[in-house]
């Protein structure tokens, strides 16, 4: 039996040398995913009157992406929340209310590494544009909806949920790939504007520029052709939240393990099922989440 | 997991009739009383210490819990009006009627909450009001406030008030013909009762009927007013817990005998008594009474327990 080199070492070797081959171009496919998310959400808020909300609901994501070379494609993600927020005595109230559409720009490429393995990088630039809801002065309904919703996705997509906020997110990453296994890392360097204070009081500490990078690093085996489990930590890293709690503290590390599953119904559907768990941190414990995904290609 | 389970059914209990959720805070309606605690009329003083003329202090005998906080009541009722009270177990208040409730934790002032007659049938408004730091006024939080002045006291949101108070044809909950050991003067109210109304029962039993009437009542009676519009906590009303004046007679005549024993209640066996459960429990979907409190009556818990451990098997 052929002795296998540990998969991560040979993907840091394989970027370090040139010997790999580029595969040939094929024609790229249009991209569209569905996701929704549901869950519960015990997050920090930023105003002295709320220093925390509560809540449960659903956040849906429809992303799709287009290509236009056969490196390049284009794409948009638009995020929705309902979020129960609940209210200072118990009671909850249902907001429904839009997430900045991200607008986004990707070159990929991938090679070939020999005896079936394949090495693949992307680089990625969205735009997100500041249309959030903020909710009226005082209440912030759609704010705090939206602050679930985040909490919800961990922290890892703030650009998506704060509101006032333009953002900018570079990010790049690899995948190796060794049937059945497939490991890939990534980092992204959210950059979040302040171009409007979203309604929040004087009391709030907002920034007027968030920093809140991402890294992540996961792995899957594709154990059956209908199935392939996975596993993935994102840590993310709030170097300057877009804004300080009032009255509670954001901690900066905020680590999130995610184990999902994801079945292969034909060549061009995906489903997908995970499982967001945020540890330690100020969602640790506090926080949960589960989600559908439907993704299609043609 | 059991918090996985309590978000699993909240999550799927969306489908059928979900009593928690209220409509949002109905600004327009809040900006009809004033701002400020005091602009309402409550203290004739700038150190809001003295009481205005004719303000009048009540405390009813069971009183609602609200986590251990410190609490004042007074009611003013406009000049020359009486309260209604043909109907004794729902007593009508003439337009213009203002209750306060003060809040306090370790003796600093929180917020004081106003509940207002603006017009004829229920047209109440409530809202709260948030203590400056000074103590010398308060400021109108219709949307409420969480932890407020760094105690672990919410203050409720506007919309979060008829919850309980909408539960009740009067709409207010704590000065009633049961509430009061001592009633109103003769000139305050059209039918004069000939004498206090008590509660049946050994000192155990007034005390349980007391506490279920005061914390569980607004919610479960079967006498709940028809709203239009959304509602919340507006449960199905196989349970009650209110007393009234007509069922007084012995415990057993009580609305809480006659539909809870024997469902949420299981004479003897509090440990396996659905009621006592929730009672003696906080949390997500696994409290009672659901709203305006984060820490279990301990006082309430002992009291409940010997009542249910009491009862006669049935």
């Amino acid at each position: 039996m052929k002795r296998r080199t540990p998969e991560l070492a040979v993907a840091v070797a394989l970027l370090s040398v040139t010997a790999v081959r580029e595969l040939r171009a094929e024609p790229q496919r249009a991209n569209l995913s569905l996701g929704v998310r549901f869950g519960a959400s015990t997050a920090p808020f930023y105003t002295a009157a709320f220093p925390s909300v509560r809540g449960h609901g659903f956040v849906a994501v429809l992303s799709g992406s287009y290509p236009i070379t056969a490196m390049d494609e284009l794409g948009l993600v638009l995020p929705g929340a309902l979020v129960s927020v609940e209210q200072p005595a118990g009671a909850y109230v249902d907001e429904v209310t839009w997430g900045n559409p991200t607008l986004f720009a990707m070159r990929s490429q991938q090679y070939d590494a020999g005896n079936g393995r394949t090495l693949r990088w992307f680089g990625r630039l969205g735009l997100s544009l500041p249309l959030a809801e903020h909710g009226a002065p005082g209440a912030l309904l759609a704010n705090r909806a939206l602050a679930v919703a985040s909490a919800l996705e961990a922290w890892r997509d703030q650009q998506s949920y704060f509101p006032g906020r333009l953002s900018l997110a570079p990010s790049g990453g690899i995948d190796f790939s060794s049937p059945p296994w497939k490991l890939e890392a990534s980092i992204k360097l959210p950059f979040l504007f302040e171009v409007s204070d979203a309604n929040l009081p004087e009391d709030s500490d907002a920034h007027a520029v968030g920093f809140a990078p991402v890294v992540h690093t996961g792995a899957n085996a594709q154990v059956a052709k209908w199935l392939i489990p996975s596993l993935s930590a994102d840590l993310v890293i709030n170097a300057v939240p877009p804004a300080d709690g009032a009255r509670s503290e954001i901690e900066t590390a905020q680590l999130v393990l995610r184990p999902a599953l994801s079945f292969p119904l034909s060549r061009v559907v995906v489903l997908s099922a995970d499982f967001v768990a945020p540890i330690a941190g100020s969602l640790g414990g506090s926080t949960f989440s589960g989600s559908m995904l439907v993704a299609t290609n043609w | 997991m059991a918090r996985g389970i309590a978000i699993a059914v909240a999550l799927s209990s969306a489908a059928c009739g979900r009593y928690w959720v209220c409509d949002d805070v109905d600004e327009d309606r809040v900006a009809r009383v004033p701002q400020r605690l005091s602009e309402t009329g409550l203290f004739a003083d700038s150190a809001q210490e003295i009481l205005a003329p004719g303000v009048l202090a009540y405390a009813p005998r069971f009183q609602l819990w609200s986590d251990g906080a410190g609490k004042r009541r007074w009611l003013w009722l406009p000049p020359g009006t009486r309260i209604d009270t043909s109907d004794m177990d729902s007593w009508a208040f003439p337009e213009g009627t203002k209750f306060w409730k003060e809040f306090t934790r370790d003796g600093v002032r929180v917020e004081t909450r106003l509940l207002e007659k603006l017009g004829p049938g229920d047209d109440w408004v409530a809202l709260a009001y948030l203590w400056r730091s000074d103590q010398k006024d308060a400021d109108a939080a219709p949307f409420g406030a969480i932890d407020a002045a760094g105690t672990p006291h919410n203050v409720p949101a506007s919309n979060e008030c008829p919850a309980c108070h909408g539960g009740r044809k009067s709409f207010v909950l704590g000065f009633s013909a049961i509430q009061l050991s001592s009633l109103p003067a003769a000139d305050l109210v059209t039918t004069a009762p000939a004498q206090s109304f008590e509660v049946p029962g050994t000192e155990t039993e007034r005390a349980a009927l007391g506490y279920l009437h005061a914390n569980c009542s607004q919610c479960h009676n079967q006498n709940r007013p028809e709203r239009s519009g959304a509602r919340c906590f507006d449960p199905k009303d196989e349970l009650d817990f209110s007393l009234s004046v007509n069922a007084l007679g012995t415990p057993a005549d009580t609305a809480t005998y006659r539909s809870a024993v024997g469902s949420v209640i299981e004479p003897g066996r509090p440990d396996e008594s659905r009621l006592f459960e929730l009672v003696s429990d906080r949390g997500f979907f696994k409290q009672m009474p659901p709203l305006a409190t984060e820490r279990v009556d301990g006082d309430a818990v002992i009291v409940l327990e010997r009542w249910i451990r009491e009862m006669a098997p049935r």
